[in-house]
């Protein structure tokens, strides 16, 4: 199975030789936008009064752990949808992997960890803007590069079975628009769960990304402590669950 | 004695209602070239798949390399090359790397791999175009690319659907010689094709497919031998006229006849020695041609029908 895993990543890294320089460009580009604009545009607009409830110093502190923690989610849900069904279907190029010894279940565990990889590169170099703009004031912010393979992996599993289950896209974006989206705007990313009426909160507080925006935020912070551990959990039997569903999809509907 | 690389016995694949392979049963032995012949929807790729693993069949027997596919699939593709229908490649790379990145999912190490990528692209005449980009090659060379990635592992056996479907007669030429080459190697070769020049040119031995059926299966010569005569006489009928005269003659020299659209079929074992008959017999035709019989008109024979169909 590791063995099976590195294949495939060897084979996904020689295609970053020729598209790395665009992944960069964008990895640094749009963070940079995001937390001018929200961060620094829209967090000027807010009262130092309403500040105090985030607990941060600056709406940017606040928001900018939350931007990289759902940056992985969109990016994993993404990978999840079409990128997956081009090597699936449009491309096929799963279709002449299994010819060879990968066996259904590895293409797909090796996929969905790939994704997960993917998520944590783009959160590195989300990190290193951040870093820039200051707002990172602790070493444990070293961790949140797992934190995002975690939601990257999350977020990416269930996808990845949907996308075997139905080999077509027509469900992708609504998937995006009732799903992703919502979960991007309630993930507290934004303002603090808290905030909302109860049962709203609680809701929020069943999301994956929400587990991911809290556990990246006191990362960043340096406020993490044993408590954060449920947060890895709760991200870690989403994507065991999710990785269940992938393998079950790619044995069922892949190699039929 | 040695084993049998390919063993089937009343081997079903059904999905859903709809039968796509219906009890086949047939043996491949070491070396042989083994053709498929059959038109499209025959279920020549759905036994293909079968053997090659990624599908799994819904009864019968099935012994790849004298394993069982449902618990060695993993084993069986390690010495199984594969073409399947359509030539798929990781459009981002090279054609170089598409072979090394396809080596390495057998195990290959990355030095080795290289290595034998160049030689593979030597072989299939592709040396020049090993750094290009897949969009950059032609039909032909995509097609040849795929066998040279499917020879990458060494394999004992390789399973081509349809190679040459699609290529024009120079490339199907070229691959045709290749494919040779590989026999003279010692590699297995079993092939699906609807073209029977193809499965009469390459193969040793064949099955003919239909509806998911074998018709009959034999050497190409045996086939032809068995269903057909050695000549044919082809006669032309006109536009909304007929060869008036033809039936009884041939009656009473016991030729079959079939009928296509356009023309006539006479099977006599001497098509020249037929023509004089129906003339003689007062048959007026309006174009005629003898030629060998193939076993294109083996499966008229056997189903009433054209491969084109």
């Amino acid at each position: 199975m590791t063995a099976a895993v590195g294949h495939l990543f060897s084979h996904h890294a020689s295609k970053l030789r020729h598209t790395w320089w665009s992944a960069l460009v964008s990895g640094l580009g749009s963070p940079t936008f995001f937390l001018l604009a929200i961060g620094i545009g829209l967090g000027s607009q807010i009262s130092d009064a309403d500040q105090a409830g985030l607990g941060t110093e600056t709406y940017l502190a606040f928001i900018g752990p939350g931007l990289l923690a759902t940056n992985a989610m969109m990016i994993s849900a993404t990978e999840g949808m079409w990128p997956t069904l081009a090597l699936l279907q449009w491309q096929g190029v799963y279709r002449a992997i299994l010819t060879t010894p990968m066996t259904a279940a590895e293409l797909a565990i090796g996929h969905t960890l790939w994704i997960g990889v993917r998520a944590t590169v783009a959160a590195t170099l989300y990190l290193v803007v951040l870093v820039l703009f200051g707002v990172i004031n602790s070493w444990l912010a070293l961790f949140i590069p797992f934190a995002a393979f975690l939601i990257g992996v999350a977020h990416a599993a269930p996808l990845v079975g949907v996308s075997a289950h139905l080999l077509q896209d027509g469900i992708y974006a609504m998937v995006n628009r009732a799903i992703i989206f919502p979960m991007f705007m309630f993930s507290g990313a934004f303002f603090p769960v808290s905030d909302m009426p109860t049962v709203a909160a609680w809701a929020a507080r069943l999301l994956p990304v929400w587990h991911g925006v809290e556990l990246c935020r006191s990362l960043a912070l340096g406020s993490a402590d044993a408590n954060d551990l449920i947060h890895v959990a709760y991200l870690l039997a989403f994507s065991a669950l999710g990785m269940w569903f992938a393998v079950f999809r790619f044995r069922k509907h892949v190699t039929p | 004695m040695t084993q049998q690389p390919l063993v089937i016995k009343d081997l079903a694949k059904h999905f859903g209602d709809f039968v796509a392979v219906d009890g086949i049963t047939f043996d491949v032995n070491r070396g042989e070239t083994f053709g498929v012949l059959g038109p499209n929807g025959a279920g020549k790729s759905s036994t293909l798949k079968m053997i090659g693993t990624v599908s799994s069949r819904t009864s019968g027997h099935l012994s790849v390399f004298g394993l069982d596919p449902d618990r060695y699939g993993k084993t069986i593709r390690t010495r199984l090359g594969v073409v399947p229908q359509e030539d798929i490649f990781d459009e981002d790379l090279t054609a170089v790397e598409n072979i090394v990145v396809f080596a390495r999912y057998f195990g290959i190490s990355r030095k080795v791999a290289r290595e034998r990528a160049a030689q593979m692209l030597e072989f299939m005449q592709l040396t020049e175009k090993a750094d290009e980009k897949i969009r950059a090659l032609s039909g032909g060379m995509k097609r040849r690319l795929t066998i040279a990635r499917a020879m990458v592992s060494n394999p004992e056996m390789i399973l081509l659907d349809e190679p040459t479907t699609g290529l024009d007669p120079q490339a199907r030429h070229l691959l045709w010689d290749r494919l040779r080459k590989l026999k003279e190697q010692g590699v297995t070769l079993v092939l699906t094709t609807h073209y029977m020049d193809e499965a009469e040119q390459l193969s040793d031995r064949l099955i003919i497919m239909d509806n998911g059926r074998i018709a009959d299966g034999g050497s190409p010569a045996e086939l032809i031998e068995r269903h057909v005569t050695r000549e044919v006489l082809e006669l032309r009928i006109p536009d909304g006229g007929e060869v008036a005269g033809l039936e009884p003659i041939a009656e009473s020299n016991g030729w079959r006849v079939d009928t296509l659209p356009d023309r006539h079929l006479v099977f006599a074992d001497s098509g020249d020695a037929a023509l004089s008959l129906l003339r003689d017999g007062g048959v007026q035709p309006h174009g005629t041609y003898v030629r060998r019989s193939t076993l294109e008109d083996v499966f008229l024979a056997l189903t009433g029908r054209t491969l084109e169909e």
